[in-house]
């Protein structure tokens, strides 16, 4: 029988600066930290950060006792399987304007505003680790919306 | 600001692009959505569901290094299921190695999964699996008492 998938739950993400991980998952992104897990030496060991209901990004601080938490080589894209991740927007100009405009992050996009292959408008930005974020508005023609028979 | 609706989905570029494919479509059975092509007619990405609005990419284009962990910030995606033990049972019919965790630091579960004593530190269930380019994937079930629900507040 088929498994029953209802989800994405989170995205885990190692840290070599925590802080400036925390600060771009709460101040840049918007996101409220929810809780920590804490290790037997009293250490945030995995810290949760929600994006929608039940759904959150965990941030490895890379406690003492977890030395597998740690990751020490530079996280370069092309060395990796893991590609981006992806968040879905309601607005890309407001989103753009407030990241770029009032933040100064750089997002980057297609630069007459057209949309993908998928027919969804496509935008990126990078958090301080370098990992890759798509920041996606769909449309009412997008390819993940009319090609799924179940409607959200 | 603009609103975030959620997490919508979860990319991976491919070494083995036909295994990567056959686990997540017919191992963990998402289904199919879509196919963006290359313009030359080659497969470019697979679309397949977890649910609605929400996806795994499988990009046809391959990575350099030897995905060591190590070398990458991406520890894992966690894929929620309604049955942790009903999951479970699916993939040890396949023949997939159920873990603990990360696979370098805990070894498999003994087949067959048993529910009891594993919840996390978080109170939910769960299991990892790996994907064939050594990807993790982890696979939970809240509880009443998962923190990811009590702490959940809008």
């Amino acid at each position: 029988m088929a498994i029953k998938f209802t989800g994405i739950g989170h995205i885990a993400l190692r840290c070599k600066d925590y802080a400036a991980m925390e600060k771009f998952y709460t101040e840049t992104m918007g996101f409220k930290k929810a809780f920590d897990l804490i290790d037997e030496n009293n250490e945030a060991w995995i810290t949760y950060f929600r994006v929608a209901p039940g759904q959150y990004i965990e941030l490895f601080p890379g406690v003492k006792s977890c030395p597998n938490d740690h990751y020490t080589g530079d996280n370069a894209q092309i060395d990796r399987s893991h590609f981006h991740a992806c968040f879905e927007i309601d607005d890309r100009r407001r989103m753009i304007a407030d990241l770029e405009g009032e933040k100064g992050l750089p997002v980057g996009r297609t630069p007459d505003d057209t949309v993908g292959l998928c027919r969804s408008y496509c935008q990126f930005v990078h958090d301080p680790e370098g990992n890759e974020w798509e920041l996606m508005e769909f449309t009412e023609n997008s390819l993940q919306l009319v090609c799924d028979d179940e409607k959200a | 600001m603009a609103k975030i609706n959620g997490l919508t989905h979860c990319s991976f570029r491919t070494n083995h692009f036909d295994e990567m494919v056959h686990f997540y479509r017919d191992i963990l059975e998402l289904p199919h959505l879509f196919t963006l092509r290359n313009e030359d007619g080659s497969v470019w990405i697979e679309y397949l569901k977890i649910a609605p609005r929400e996806f795994i990419e499988l990009f046809n284009e391959r990575y350099t290094g030897d995905n060591n962990w190590r070398n990458r910030a991406h520890q894992h995606i966690c894929l929620m299921v309604e049955d942790i033990v009903e999951a479970a049972r699916s993939l040890e019919a396949k023949g997939v190695m159920i873990c603990h965790g990360p696979i370098m630091e805990n070894p498999p579960y003994r087949i067959p999964y048993e529910i009891d004593h594993s919840r996390g530190k978080c109170n939910s269930y769960g299991f990892f699996v790996h994907d064939p380019e050594g990807n993790e994937i982890e696979f939970m079930q809240y509880t009443d008492e998962s923190l990811q629900v009590v702490n959940d507040h809008d």
